[in-house]
C-alpha cells in the first residue's frame, strides 16, 4: 500500500502536495487532488505530515 | 628559475575538528546552492582553515532512496553563485528501520583542504522522514 508525505514547496513552485511512497521508493508526486505533478528545474520542499490523512484518492 | 620559498614540508592539523547535524529531512534540487535548504556540516577554521577526511551519512529510521549533494561555499553568502561548487554526490538508497540489524553508513572521502573560513554544505534531493545524521570529520590548522 503507498504511503503519503505532506509536503510544502521552499522554492521552485507554490503550493502542498504528496510524495507518493512504496516499498520506500518515491513512486511520484502529485497534487491535492490526486493529478501527478512533473517537477521541472530546481526546486525545495519540506514534510508538513508524515502520516497525513489518507487522500480520498489513493487507492 | 625554480620557487624556493614553496612549502615542500606536509603539514598536520593542529586539532581534531568533528562538526555535524542531525535530522536533514528537507529536499533541495539545487546545484548551486543558491536556493533551499542546505545543511551546514562543516566550517574551516577562521585563521589557518582546515582539512576535511570524511563526510559520513547516517540513517537515523525508515527514509526514501534520495541522493546527498556536497558543495564547497567560500565563506560567502550562499545565495551568490560564484561562492559555491558542488563538489560531489552520493546515492542513499531506501532504509527502513530494524532494532534487529544495523541500517547501512554512507561515506565520501573528502582528503582536503579548506581555506579558512570555507564550509561544507549537504542538501537531500528528496523529502525524507527520519533524517540523516551527516558527520564530517576532520582538523583545524
Amino acid at each position: 500500500m503507498n504511503e503519503y508525505y505532506l509536503c510544502e514547496f521552499e522554492y521552485g513552485y507554490e503550493g502542498q502536495f504528496y510524495q507518493e511512497i512504496f516499498n520506500n521508493q518515491v513512486v511520484r508526486y502529485a497534487d491535492l487532488d490526486g493529478n501527478t505533478l512533473t517537477l521541472e528545474g530546481e526546486y525545495g520542499c519540506r514534510i508538513i505530515n508524515l502520516n497525513p490523512e489518507r487522500p480520498v484518492w489513493a487507492n | 628559475m625554480a620557487n624556493t620559498s614553496l612549502n615542500t614540508q606536509p603539514i598536520y592539523t593542529s586539532s581534531a575538528d568533528t562538526q555535524w547535524i542531525g535530522g536533514a529531512t528537507a529536499a533541495n534540487t539545487t546545484k548551486d546552492l543558491t536556493s533551499g535548504t542546505a545543511y551546514l556540516t562543516f566550517t574551516a577554521s577562521s585563521t589557518g582553515g582546515g582539512y576535511v577526511q570524511r563526510i559520513r551519512f547516517r540513517a537515523l529510521g525508515t527514509n526514501v532512496a534520495t541522493v546527498a549533494r556536497v558543495f564547497i561555499n567560500n565563506g560567502g553568502a550562499t545565495g551568490t553563485t560564484a561562492n559555491n561548487i558542488l563538489w560531489d554526490e552520493i546515492s542513499l538508497p531506501a532504509v527502513t528501520l530494524s532494532e534487529v540489524s544495523a541500517l547501512p553508513t554512507y561515506e565520501l572521502p573528502l582528503n582536503f583542504a579548506l581555506p579558512p573560513s570555507y564550509r561544507l554544505f549537504v542538501t537531500i534531493a528528496t523529502v525524507v522522514a527520519a533524517g540523516y545524521a551527516i558527520t564530517t570529520i576532520g582538523g583545524k590548522y
